[in-house]
């Protein structure tokens, strides 16, 4: 396993010469290109945001957010708050069956093609990005990478590790199976959300 | 099939005007959108090289890939198989899934071109294909039309035909069928015993599995029954994760994506929810040992020859068996006929589009003439 690291860590994921000036200004075209919302918010204001998107809904699942984001979403008026970590939950499958609402905080995001990225090791995150309705990313600005790629390289020196799964989000799920007629969503999420915060 | 089967399946296709108007209507909008693709990736024909290049020394001595991804692949909880034939594999598939078991399975060409879903049917197991065209087709009990989007021949009549006694309720437009389709899907998807997925790419030095999707029907099928079936073949091996991921990228903007929603890297089973073993079966099935038309091998599947060829935009799947048109016709001679796809090659214009557009820079005339001449 250390060798197979030691390999990865000598690639060149940087891939091409490639410097996105404004990463942020990419990031907010390509993920509302995908179908997705884009939100750089403050501290402050996530508490709000969060309230509108949620509003009328009844269960969240969460995993993977620092305790501030915690102490949030916890205050969150909602009739089934779950956290879901290793072993939290004893039938996670009856319990996340329709749920509302995911959270989560992504390993990085690559700008170029707005992508969110989630390095996945026990089913958790790919639990809170795939069974809700809604799914929500909550990123720090130091998660951002110019390609995916870069964070693959980024994450994979910074874990020395690999995961079960490595997840690469790019919006909330789609078909154009009839006629080629878009319709969202088809079996993942209906809306996706991906808020920087400042 | 013969050369007058094939003649009689082209001509039934031709006298339906609904088809005609539709395919052309489809493959017209389908080479819009790769050609977009392509404009949005800067990078896109750079990549396509990398790939073509990756896969050749991959392809150069395929017996010792296939040794290099087994030993990166397996560890606890994964198993690896090799099946030389589709019986091999079907055999393997018969010891791990029992009679009664329910699968959830994710759109694999690999399986369509041994027939695996009819073979698990007829072993009593519940097979249910979680791709929207595909479980179109599996409802109409036809073969995909293409490789990418397998009912782009299927009108929303028909399709509305097909999925309302399934899901038990009318379905106005292809938003409700979409919808109706998810509900229905969703219980068997929180229920199933097995997840069934095919692989876009492989990697050879982390031993990873690389597979693309944007219904998130292949995120549900690999992250939620206890067990994850992979059925590939021995092609989509690729020297690095970095390499595959250029090859996963490469297919679907050829295939006319610009983005697909879903990128899956699996490496292993999580170690709390999710599958906890994964079982991968490698398919050969003639690729191995076939020098004459091993040009093919180095196909990604993007399904571009087949939207770009005259006579697919206007017989579509008709032309064809399982694998249609185009790069078709030498797949069709590796892994089923080489009768059936002389039958086929015959109908072939040698107009060149084919090898106009494919990534990899196929020549796929020069293919289709070797079989039509009885060089292969």
């Amino acid at each position: 396993m250390e060798e197979k690291i030691e390999k990865l860590n000598s690639y060149d994921w940087k891939v091409r010469d490639l410097f996105i000036e404004d990463k942020i200004e990419t990031l907010n075209k390509m993920f509302q290109n995908h179908g997705g919302y884009f939100y750089v918010a403050q501290k402050k204001a996530l508490r709000d945001t969060l309230l509108s998107i949620i509003k009328g809904k009844r269960s969240l699942v969460y995993t993977n957010i620092r305790a501030e984001y915690e102490d949030l979403v916890k205050k969150l008026e909602l009739e089934t708050i779950i956290k879901l970590e290793k072993g939290s939950v004893a039938d996670a499958k009856k319990e996340l069956f329709d749920v509302d609402v995911g959270i989560l905080e992504p390993d990085a995001i690559a700008a170029e093609s707005g992508s969110i990225v989630l390095f996945d090791f026990d089913g958790t995150k790919s639990f809170v990005a795939f069974l809700p309705e809604i799914f929500i990313a909550v990123a720090e600005e130091s998660v951002i990478f110019d390609t995916v790629p870069e964070a693959l390289g980024n994450l994979i020196k910074k874990y020395s590790k690999m995961p079960a799964t490595i997840q690469i989000v790019n919006g909330p799920s789609r078909t154009g199976d009839i006629e080629n007629k878009i319709v969202r969503p088809s079996h993942g999420p209906k809306d996706a959300y991906l808020f920087l915060v400042k | 099939m013969s050369y007058k089967q094939v003649h009689k399946k082209i001509l039934k296709a031709l006298k339906k005007e609904d088809l005609r108007k539709g395919s052309e209507a489809a493959t017209k909008d389908e080479l819009k959108k790769r050609k977009y693709a392509i404009a949005t990736h800067k990078y896109s024909l750079d990549w396509a090289e990398d790939v073509k290049n990756a896969k050749s020394t991959m392809l150069f001595d395929v017996v010792s890939s296939v040794e290099k991804f087994r030993k990166a692949f397996e560890g606890k909880n994964k198993y690896f198989y090799f099946a030389r034939t589709p019986q091999d594999l079907k055999n393997i598939i018969a010891e791990i899934i029992k009679p009664g078991s329910t699968v959830v399975k994710s759109k694999s060409m690999v399986g369509e071109e041994i027939e695996l879903r009819q073979f698990m049917e007829s072993h009593g197991i519940k097979i249910y294909e979680t791709d929207l065209g595909e479980f179109l087709i599996q409802l109409a009990n036809e073969k995909p039309a293409h490789m990418v989007t397998p009912a782009v021949n299927m009108s929303e009549e028909r399709a509305r035909q097909l999925l309302e006694p399934v899901v038990g309720e009318k379905l106005n437009d292809v938003t409700s069928m979409v919808l109706g389709v998810r509900k229905f899907m969703r219980k068997i998807f929180f229920s199933a015993d097995f997840g069934m997925v095919g692989a876009n790419a492989l990697s050879a030095d982390t031993g990873s599995v690389i597979f693309i999707t944007n219904e998130g029907n292949g995120a549900l099928t690999s992250t939620l029954p206890d067990k994850l079936i992979v059925i590939t073949s021995v092609e989509k091996i690729y020297p690095t994760l970095l390499d595959a991921i250029k090859a996963v990228t490469t297919q679907a903007i050829f295939s006319g994506f610009e983005y697909t929603t879903y990128v899956h890297i699996i490496n292993g089973p999580y170690d709390f929810y999710g599958p906890k073993e994964i079982h991968l079966i490698l398919l050969d099935n003639g690729r191995i040992r076939n020098d004459d038309l091993k040009e093919t091998l180095l196909c990604i599947k993007c399904g571009a020859c087949q939207f770009a060829c005259p006579v697919f935009q206007v017989v579509d799947g008709a032309w064809g068996y399982i694998y249609t048109a185009a790069i078709g016709i030498p797949w069709t001679a590796i892994t089923n006929s080489k009768e059936t796809a002389r039958s086929l090659a015959a109908f072939c214009l040698e107009c060149g589009k084919c090898r106009e557009v494919c990534p990899m820079k196929i020549d796929i005339p020069e293919l289709i003439r070797k079989i039509k001449a009885e060089e292969v």
